[in-house]
This record gives C-alpha cells, sequence and structure tokens, in this order.
C-alpha cells in the first residue's frame, strides 16, 4: 500500500474570505505621504512606531529625496539602535 | 517592483519535498496582476482533480487572486503587500496579502500586521492532492508577515481571520497564535504576540 510521509504543518490552513474589517488604520502613521515608495514607507513606519525610541526629526519630506542607499543605511541604523537582530535570507522550517 | 529584498526582509522560503522531505529553495516575488492570474487563478484548482463538493468546503475555493493583488494598491495602498512563493519551474506554491498598519486586539495602541489572505496551492493540500507537492508553504509564507512586523518594531506581532473549526484553529494555536475573544464575519480574530513570533523569526546565528 503506497503511503505519503506527512509533516507538521501539513494543514496549513487557508485565512481570509471574510469581509475585509472596516477598523481604521494605525493613526501613528497618518502622514506617511500616498505616493512614497516602499522603501520610504518602511523607514517612515519604523520611525512613527517607535517614537518613544527613536528621536528622528527629520520630516517626511527629507525622507522621501534621499537616496535608496543613504534610506537603507537609515534603517539598519535605527533597527540596531532598536535592538533588532538581523535576519536572514532565508526562512527554513 | 519591489523585491523583499529591498525591505531587508528574507528573499527565499525553504520547502520539502514530499514525500522524503529534500530541502527545496522558493523565492518570494512580488504578486502582481498577471502572476495571480497566471499562476493561481487559471491553474490552482484545475490542476488539483477533486469532486466539486470536496472543492466547496476548501475556503478559498472561489478566491480571485486577480483582484486581490488589485486591491493591494488600490484600497490598502502604500501599506499593502502581496507576495508569492514560486519554486524554480516558476510555479506559484502560495500566497500571501497582509498589510502593515493595524493595531492589535490584544493591546490596546500597540501596532500590529493583519493578515488578509493566505493560502497555499491545492495541489501541496494533503487532503486534496493524492501527492502532495510541497509542504512548508504556508508556514513560510506565514513567517515572512511575522518577520515583517518585527522589522517594522512591531515585534512580530500580527493577527488574522481564522475559520472557526478545530483543525484551523489548533494550526494557529500550534503556531502561537491566542484567540482574542473577538470574531468577525462569524470568524475568529486571532493574534500572534511578539513573545510567540520571537521562536519564529529567522534570525541570523
Amino acid at each position: 500500500m503506497k503511503t505519503t510521509r506527512r509533516f507538521s504543518g501539513d494543514d496549513t490552513p487557508i485565512t481570509g474570505a471574510a469581509d475585509v474589517p472596516c477598523r481604521p488604520g494605525n493613526p501613528a502613521l497618518d502622514d506617511i505621504p500616498e505616493d512614497a515608495d516602499p522603501l520610504t514607507v518602511h523607514l517612515l513606519t519604523l520611525i512613527r512606531l517607535n517614537p518613544g525610541i527613536v528621536q528622528f526629526r527629520t520630516d517626511a519630506d527629507t525622507l522621501v529625496r534621499m537616496t535608496p542607499d543613504d534610506k537603507r543605511l537609515l534603517l539598519a541604523d535605527i533597527q540596531k539602535a532598536l535592538g533588532m537582530k538581523p535576519v536572514g535570507r532565508v526562512i527554513k522550517p | 517592483m519591489i523585491a523583499p529584498q529591498d525591505l531587508g526582509l528574507p528573499e527565499r522560503i525553504r520547502l520539502l519535498r514530499c514525500p522524503a522531505g529534500e530541502a527545496e529553495d522558493a523565492n518570494l516575488v512580488w504578486l502582481t496582476r498577471e502572476l495571480a492570474e497566471e499562476g493561481i487563478d487559471k491553474v490552482w484548482w484545475p490542476d488539483v482533480a477533486v469532486k466539486k463538493e470536496v472543492k466547496r468546503k476548501e475556503t478559498d475555493w472561489n478566491w480571485k487572486w486577480v483582484e486581490y493583488a488589485g486591491f493591494v494598491r488600490a484600497k490598502l495602498g502604500q501599506f499593502g503587500y502581496a507576495w508569492a512563493a514560486q519554486t524554480a519551474d516558476r510555479a506559484v506554491q502560495g500566497a500571501i496579502i497582509y498589510r502593515i498598519n493595524d493595531l492589535s486586539y490584544l493591546e490596546e495602541g500597540a501596532p500590529a500586521v493583519y493578515c488578509d489572505y493566505l493560502a497555499t496551492a491545492p495541489r501541496n493540500r494533503a487532503w486534496l492532492a493524492t501527492d502532495p507537492c510541497y509542504t512548508k508553504v504556508g508556514t513560510g509564507l506565514l513567517t515572512l508577515a511575522v518577520t515583517h512586523s518585527y522589522l517594522l518594531g512591531m515585534g512580530g506581532r500580527l493577527n488574522l481571520i481564522s475559520k472557526d473549526d478545530e483543525r484551523t484553529v489548533s494550526w494557529y494555536k500550534k503556531y502561537g497564535f491566542q484567540e482574542t475573544g473577538q470574531e468577525m464575519a462569524g470568524m475568529l480574530v486571532l493574534e500572534l504576540t511578539p513573545e510567540q513570533a520571537a521562536r519564529h523569526l529567522p534570525i541570523e546565528p
């Protein structure tokens, strides 16, 4: 008889299908420009969500104008200051 | 088009090929409308030979990923993310859509990521396919969203709505989610706290 080996996690459920909840978004992120690129959104979100730790006085417009490399450096500096550890390139089971 | 590594996120998830369990990585790519249509909507359900009544028991049997992929930018705006796990043969093994601007249900004011949609291809579901192709697709995609939450300073906090059945809820609880006591559209709202999220983060040694 053929058997199939099963692994823990085989039954990964499907989520979604409910109507999207009409919850207002996080008000701390209200001032992030709608047309900002993903890296800027990432950076600004990190700054806005950690106001007690990140003392950053540059406004959003200035951040938008920074080069991608500068944004990445700033991002890494802030994450380090927040005590975050670097994540790997692969998510392993 | 953004790539996960542009944001410092992992760029691949490690899957296990059935039945022996060899490791095989899938690339994480942005879920465009085109990829959603060609890689999911047109192939996921037609590819798996199951009776219609069995198929209809699956929550996502009639999902339109092409619409959801469009919905990310149209409705979630700059806070929405849609990723697909794509193996070397270009097949989409699973997909996830989440937003980064939600709030916790357990701790007032705490920021959280909210998972809108998560699914693994029907051909990978052991209860549908005679010979499932891969496992760990959904787990990997969920961990991607948890990692995104971590990198934004939310500690990995993530919430989602789960079908209220034993198999589904017990799977999420095994991952570390807890019930919030909230319901939405007859489904349970579950949340992963930073304490539980820490177990899953792909932190470099």
